[in-house]
């Protein structure tokens, strides 16, 4: 993949798109989540979003750079 | 003396302990609060110039606009941030593409749209309004600083955009990851407090120990607790602990509470004008109002927890039994004819008990039910209707455009060098500060923040700065500069000055990679950017203030537009709507309400009648529904096209033909019921039409009311003209 794109010839990282679908994943995650009541068994709920969100956006971004 | 001392030690210590602990415990959330925000910043600082994105301290400044105590889900609420950024580069590049020559099309466009992003923050509510403020601001932010240098516009807002991102990533991930403060446990403790404090109301009104001040004020403070308990809410909506079955009670809760409330009111009303004419229905209702309060107690203390309120549910249950068999045996002390006056009042009065007993059972319940019992919203229209004045909204947003485009002629026709500044502080001025209660105050501590600020920013810059080397250095040396902002915001006298001098100690120093130290350019841009927010202050003070008459007066006019809501709207969901948008209209005034901020009478008048009349209305269309056609009795659509004409135009003729109307109305059921043909069911029904006719007959009688009074108001001019005349 390149490592950036031309959105209407402006060059754009291709890291910003994962980003963004990154969020979009999240949010249907957390949805899923806090509907099965998985949050209760979890200590600190941000702190897992927020590595969560790390753990997929970092494997996405390497799969896409490698 | 010392013996006296010694003697009482131990309590007094205790005490005092125990008054420190407190004390150091709520400091405690604020420092926390002021540690974070400080941390965040610095971080936003670090990632920005990390990164060489140019101006770190754009990414400083919106942390300063958008960290918020409690924390919420990070990702989510800054995507609303992001959008309105995004829309704001927008925005400004489309403007300069169209005008990259024409300054005063540009400035004019500009202007246009910071005026448009003001009315929309300032119609919306929570993370939309900042949605709109963020867009303003971005625009002008962008827009400005490269006006006279076209080609480079592109890189500089991706530039600025990534920083205000960087800014609001941070913000979210600094509240949210350390020492998060969730909003479950503040909701928790406003619903119990809440709660109690409603049940000691109905107990001290129903035992006659409240003056007339007291039983408004506390509506107010129920008012402002109802919509303080939605935008919680909403907000607490995007955290992750919240669920929807939570949700469900918070907003039944909500639903039951206000239509408890305006209940209540209504039967207070109605009590106090049969007392008011020694109607010899009064005594019995009073009995009965006093049985309630005693099953709703428990063992003559408000209930406070959950357990205790389910046991004043049962009472309240059991209470509800026996009713009937009290209201039979009053009747028969009453010893009337069934279609006397008396009788119709002290049905008129059963009638709201009932309904009484029934919501207070219901909240109730609600409040003691465990999160888990409850069921998540499936067909309930619970929607939180929002209500703000529209023209309010739209007049903020001309004034903010005349501001930012008189501001700009000024520049343009004085070629002054740092106008663009001053341009742009305008802007973020505005969309800062408009969607406050009261603008002209915000702005007012704004400019004494920009005028603390100035001097420590320079003082650093020039006296501290100079002598550090290295990032660690740079934020020790930050810190205790950064940590004055929040400090000042713990007071709520200096609370309106913290935001301009965080914003006005970031701009000014403005660090970046690559410092540069030049003080006359440093005083003129602080010196633009005070006269630009001054030029917004002296507008918003004398540009049609939100506190002149006329904004007064708009109030009642929405007011009586709520009741023709409840005339006219489509009935599903319509009582939640009606309950909750015309609380919400009194917001501003409720928000603002303190000793010495006393609300408008009249408002909270028209407001009171409103709840009043208007839900009178909507119970007199539903219970019209559920009865057949050839039942229907006549005059009831009629009345209610007066009453609307009425609440459209309050006059005398329209006053007096709206109480015939109800009053041929209430004759059309009596001689139907005459008939006894209809069943059981549509003779219960026509008697709660005609309850609520007669309440609203009574409280258009009513010569206390501030509906009576602006009636005489319009028509005393002409009578003296006819005595004039005469």
């Amino acid at each position: 993949m390149p490592r950036e794109f031309a959105l209407l010839d402006a060059l754009v990282p291709t890291l910003l798109v994962v980003f963004i679908l990154c969020i979009g994943l999240q949010a249907v995650l957390n949805r899923l989540f806090s509907r099965l009541g998985v949050y209760r068994h979890i200590w600190h709920p941000p702190l897992f979003q927020v590595s969560l969100f790390v753990c997929m956006f970092g494997a996405f971004g390497l799969l896409i750079l490698r | 003396m010392k013996k006296a001392i010694r003697s009482h030690s131990p309590g007094h210590l205790f005490t005092l302990v125990k008054g420190v602990a407190a004390q150091a415990g709520k400091e405690a959330t604020n420092w926390l609060f002021a540690f974070k925000q400080t941390l965040a910043v610095l971080l936003a600082m670090w990632i920005s110039m990390r990164f060489e994105l140019g101006q770190p301290a754009t990414a400083m400044v919106t942390v300063y606009v958008l960290m918020h105590p409690h924390s919420g889900m990070v990702l989510t609420k800054s995507l609303y941030r992001i959008l309105g950024t995004l829309y704001g580069a927008g925005a400004c590049l489309v403007l300069l593409a169209l005008f990259p020559q024409e300054r005063v099309l540009f400035l004019l466009g500009l202007s246009l749209w910071v005026g448009f992003c003001t009315a929309g923050a300032a119609l919306n509510r929570n993370f939309r309004c900042y949605g709109f403020t963020l867009a303003g601001y971005t625009a002008a932010m962008i827009g400005l600083a490269q006006v006279n240098h076209p080609l480079s516009f592109f890189t500089y807002a991706s530039n600025r955009i990534s920083e205000v991102m960087v800014g609001i990533l941070c913000a979210g991930l600094v509240g949210d990851l350390i020492f998060p403060q969730h909003m479950g446990s503040t909701i928790v403790r406003t619903v119990r407090n809440r709660y109690t404090e409603f049940c000691g109301f109905v107990q001290a009104l129903f035992t006659g120990k409240m003056q007339h001040r007291d039983v408004e004020r506390m509506h107010l403070r129920f008012i402002h607790s109802v919509l303080t308990l939605e935008s919680l809410r909403g907000a607490s909506l995007l955290e992750t602990t919240q669920t929807p079955r939570r949700d469900a009670r918070l907003r039944r809760m909500n639903r039951d509470f206000m239509a408890a409330s305006t209940t209540l009111h209504s039967f207070n009303q109605l009590l106090k004008r049969l007392q008011k004419t020694e109607s010899p229905a009064a005594p019995g209702l009073v009995t009965l109002a006093e049985l309630l309060a005693e099953a709703i107690l428990n063992h003559g203390e408000p209930p406070h927890t959950e357990d205790e309120a389910h046991q004043s549910s049962r009472r309240i249950a059991a209470y509800n039994t026996t009713l009937d068999e009290r209201v039979a045996s009053l009747r028969n002390t009453l010893g009337t004819v069934p279609d006397s006056p008396t009788t119709l009042d002290f049905d008129t009065g059963v009638e709201l008990i009932r309904r009484l007993v029934m919501e207070i059972h219901d909240y109730t319940r609600a409040y003691a039910a465990k999160p888990e019992e409850h069921r998540p919203l499936r067909n309930e229209d619970l929607h939180f209707a929002s209500r703000t004045d529209p023209a309010v909204a739209i007049l903020n947003g001309i004034r903010a455009m005349l501001t930012l485009f008189l501001v700009s002629m000024f520049w343009i026709n004085t070629s002054w060098q740092y106008g663009n500044i001053a341009v742009m502080s305008v802007a973020i001025g505005c969309s800062l500060f408009a969607p406050a209660p009261d603008p002209t105050k915000a702005l007012k501590g704004g400019l004494l923040g920009h005028a603390i600020g100035f001097p420590a920013a320079f003082m650093f810059k020039f006296f501290v700065m100079p002598h550090l080397s290295g990032m660690g250095m740079l934020c020790a040396a930050l810190v205790p500069f950064l940590l004055v902002g929040p400090w000042l915001a713990m007071s709520p006298k200096t609370a309106n000055i913290s935001l301009a001098y965080s914003v006005m100690l970031c701009f000014m120093i403005a660090p970046t990679n690559s410092m540069l130290y030049d003080p006359m350019y440093m005083i003129n841009f602080g010196n633009a950017l005070m006269l630009g927010l001054a030029a917004a202050a002296v507008m918003f003070a004398i540009f049609l203030p939100v506190t002149s008459p006329w904004f007064k007066r708009r109030i009642p006019v929405m007011l009586r537009q709520q009741v023709l809501k409840a005339c006219a709207a489509p009935l599903s969901g319509l009582e939640h709507r009606f309950e909750s948008g015309t609380r919400d209209l009194l917001q501003k005034i409720a928000a603002g309400q303190s000793d010495q901020n006393s609300p408008d009478q009249a408002s909270l008048d028209w407001m009171f009648l409103a709840l009043e009349i208007g839900r009178a209305v909507f119970h007199l269309r539903q219970a019209s529904q559920t009865i057949p056609q050839q039942l229907q009795p006549a005059g009831i659509q009629k009345s209610i096209t007066l009453i609307q004409q009425l609440f459209r135009q309050p006059t005398a003729s329209n006053h007096a033909a709206a109480i015939a109307g109800v009053g041929d109305a209430i004759d059309a059921i009596r001689s139907q019921k005459n008939y006894e043909t209809a069943g059981q069911h549509p003779q219960r029904v026509l008697r709660q039409m005609m309850t609520s006719l007669h309440m609203m007959r009574m409280a258009l009688l009513d010569d206390e009311t501030v509906l009576a009074d602006s009636i005489n108001c319009r028509t005393a001019p002409h009578q003296g003209e006819i005595s004039y005349a005469a």
